[in-house]
């Protein structure tokens, strides 16, 4: 970013570290909600970015995804490698180092300083040090490193505040000292190869040659391409086979310098770090890690429906007034009709979601903040083995009986490309919430019986079984996903189990904050346009009667002529025109079905439960005089809408979270041809049996 | 437990064991895997200690140099040669 006037860069804050390490909470101390979320260009990484006051003025800082190496091959990785690398020789780097993981992170800090940084490190995770009796010689490391290290507890404003000057003033950033050296036989073949450049390339220069020799048997081209010319390039390819210039030796070498530097700075107490922590003893037994699990669930899903109902009828309440007092202050008509009925209604059954949406990313953040989360991940590794997927896209799945859109997002944390789009892929087919309305008033429709199996609840059993369905399906389709379109893909689990954490509240209500800003500003936009787009259609075209007066009826509408065109393909499976346009209206949101289907019978109040609209519905007949709402149409139905991609608001964070838009246009097709093709399977077999 | 010339590979070894990686079968592994591996701190000569092995799981749970805990897939660990420390 350039100052226009003084014609001076205006250098920003890269912060930098390992996953888990503290980086994020200390962004968020930084920057409070001065933060902004967008994606980096091309590509689905999330790119947080805040500001900070500093003496210099505001700066910016950007919060880059976790590392562990500059060499990764995740697409996260990747990115934050990139930016590093090419970053502005003015910008400063603070390095982020979990002070319980200091050997680790110590290897990624040598590489950044080896690419000729400006860095300054923060160590947190103090409170834990003087737990467990460690102590760290920070001017020790200063002097082996060369760079000025603060040891701090990122959740204490105290401490952040002891350090915020001295963090901010660009003089304290320093290049470093070199920590190691490759080989005598290495180091000659990069000097040949630094002539051949320039007699006086820079460290920048040889960091980049050194990564490229690393990388040349794979992606030379693509990330160093514009670095070198030409014969340079042919040189590093020739000679970088006869060097041993691998990451494991490079990582070996590394690691010796490291311990002998730790062996001064670091003092620890005897303490017995010989047995697995009695937490763990517990959550990640395959018996009492699973039973832990799904109490630990159960009572977020209980808090989260029960938490979220009030908010949820407040902001309902909100919308309907809002657009009583937009009807009142404005003539009757299209404009009146398109502000309440498409714009606020529209976008009033999404904000409807927010309350749910925010509770659940609120308890994700906490399991993700005390570490339980990668345990659940662990526990339930070998269940989601078995269908192709690893343990990691469990929990995504699970958010899924709230709501998909959520769920969607939550699928960031897995880390393998292939096992992250087959999540999103398969989330939307577990039921959700906004698939109850529907599936109440269905059930309580044509299945008049009160129990089931002599002992069950009939609407709760049906409920469960259509759970049921949903999650075997998309284990399923997982499993088909994974040995059709990722083939070559296959998932592991290495995976690191952090220490158990006290989470910090502040942080984890700015975390939820900046992911609903996120969530509005961009799945938004989509669902404002689909909105309006499906009123028109229900809307038009409208009658003027001999007094002047508009008249719209959703049975005169394109919407539903649509209906009526599309009949005969949805006659096989029991359904007609008025269901036909209730699918139709459902996309903007699937519980648009039940007021959609009021409106069609004639009933003033849309309820699930309401008795008026089920007795309408059961009377109901078709051109033949047969009854409409039999056991095997009202069946159906239900599975078509356990499968069907009802869903615009899905669809446009799939767009957005996989950043194509063929993810979501696979997925609508397959959802829909799975619904059809079982509703259609369903009605004929059923039909056959006489049923 | 004195120092042995016993090597063996990661998965076989129970609750408690202290070990050192020797060797790494880079050949057999997928090279995300093996990358990762390595970036997590499972490099020759680095002190590993079994926490805990669940065999039903196919995983155990292993302290790498005194730091950091690892669940640990028995498709990796399966290819990580050891011996006593």
């Amino acid at each position: 970013m350039y100052n226009m006037i003084e014609n001076e860069y205006k250098f920003k804050y890269l912060l930098v570290g390992n996953p888990n390490c503290g980086k994020s909470t200390l962004f968020n101390r930084l920057t409070g909600l001065r933060q902004k979320t967008g994606n980096f260009q091309g590509v689905t990484v999330e790119k947080k970015t805040g500001f900070a006051s500093t003496s210099e003025g505001e700066r910016e800082i950007w919060d880059l995804p976790g590392i562990f190496s500059l060499d990764g091959n995740s697409e996260d990785k990747k990115i934050a490698s990139k930016q590093i690398l090419s970053r502005h020789q003015e910008d400063r780097v603070i390095y982020i180092l979990d002070s319980l993981q200091l050997e680790r992170s110590l290897q990624l800090l040598i590489s950044i300083l080896d690419s000729g940084a400006k860095v300054q490190v923060v160590l947190t995770m103090k409170d834990l040090l003087s737990r467990r009796n460690i102590s760290i010689d920070t001017a020790a490391l200063k002097k082996a490193f060369g760079v000025n290290f603060y040891l701090i507890n990122t959740k204490s404003f105290a401490d952040i505040d002891s350090i915020r000057n001295n963090l901010f003033n660009k003089d304290n950033f320093l290049q470093g000292n070199q920590i190691w050296k490759w080989e005598t036989k290495e180091e000659s073949i990069l000097k040949k190869i630094y002539k051949s450049i320039d007699k006086d390339a820079n460290k920048e220069m040889k960091f980049a040659i050194i990564e490229a020799i690393k990388e040349s048997q794979n992606d030379l081209e693509d990330r160093f391409s514009n670095l070198f010319p030409e014969p340079t390039k042919s040189l590093i390819n020739e000679i970088s086979s006869k060097g041993k210039f691998s990451i494991q030796n490079q990582l070996i070498a590394k690691s010796v310098a490291i311990k002998k530097i730790l062996s001064a700075a670091v003092k620890e107490s005897s303490i017995n770090h010989s047995t697995i922590s009695k937490a763990d003893k517990i959550l990640l037994h395959p018996v009492y890690g699973m039973i832990s699990f799904f109490v630990i669930m159960g009572l977020i899903f209980q808090f989260l429906f029960s938490w979220a109902e009030i908010p949820m009828d407040g902001i309902d309440w909100i919308i309907a007034s809002i657009q009583t007092l937009v009807s009142n202050s404005l003539p009757e008509g299209p404009l009146s009709a398109l502000i309440t009925d498409g714009i606020i209604g529209g976008v009033g059954s999404v904000l409807v979601f927010i309350p749910q949406i925010s509770l659940l990313f609120f308890f994700i953040e906490i399991m993700e903040e005390s570490g339980y989360m990668a345990r659940v991940s662990f526990v339930m590794d070998r269940v989601m083995g078995k269908f192709g997927l690893s343990g990691k896209s469990f929990i995504p799945l699970l958010s899924s009986a709230a709501c998909a859109v959520p769920a969607i997002m939550g699928a960031r944390t897995i880390e393998n490309k292939s096992d992250r789009i087959t999540t999103i892929l398969i989330s939307p087919l577990i039921m959700c919430s906004a698939r109850y309305p529907v599936y109440i008033l269905i059930i309580g429709t044509i299945f008049v019986s009160d129990t089931a199996l002599g002992i069950f609840n009939l609407q709760g059993f049906m409920l469960f079984l259509l759970f049921l369905l949903g999650l075997l399906t998309s284990l399923t389709f997982g499993l088909i996903f994974k040995k059709t379109l990722f083939r070559s893909s296959t998932s592991y689990f290495l995976m690191e189990l952090p220490s158990y954490k006290l989470p910090s509240l502040i942080s984890i209500i700015q975390n939820v904050i900046s992911k609903i800003k996120t969530f509005l500003k961009n799945a938004g936009q989509i669902i404002l346009y689909i909105s309006v787009i499906l009123w028109f259609l229900s809307y038009y075209p409208i009658q003027i009667d001999s007094e002047g007066n508009i008249d719209s009826k959703i049975t005169q509408s394109y919407a539903a002529t649509f209906g009526k065109k599309i009949e005969p393909i949805i006659q096989p499976l029991g359904f007609d025109w008025k269901i036909g346009i209730s699918l139709l209206t459902s996309f903007a949101a699937r519980e648009v079905m039940v007021s959609t289907l009021a409106i069609l019978y004639g009933v003033d109040e849309a309820d699930e439960e309401n008795p008026t609209l089920r007795e309408a519905m059961k009377s109901d007949t078709r051109e033949d005089g047969s009854k409409l709402w039999t056991p095997l149409t009202g069946f159906c139905l239900l599975v078509f809408f356990a499968y069907a991609s009802q869903c615009m608001s899905t669809l446009a964070v799939v767009k957005r979270e996989t950043n194509s838009y063929f993810w979501p246009f696979f997925q609508f097709t397959y959802m829909t041809v799975l619904a059809y093709v079982s509703s259609l399977f369903v009605y004929q077999i059923g039909g056959i049996l006489g049923y | 437990m004195t120092k042995s010339l016993e090597m063996n590979l990661l998965y076989k070894f129970s609750k408690g064991k202290k070990l050192s990686i020797t060797r790494i079968d880079e050949n057999a592994l997928n090279p995300d895997l093996y990358r990762d591996c390595l970036e997590q701190g499972f490099l020759p000569g680095t002190a590993v200690q079994i926490l805990a092995n669940f065999k039903s799981q196919n995983k155990l749970i292993a302290k790498l140099s005194e730091q950091s805990t690892v669940a640990v897939p028995y498709s990796l660990a399966e290819k990580i040669y050891v011996q006593y420390d």
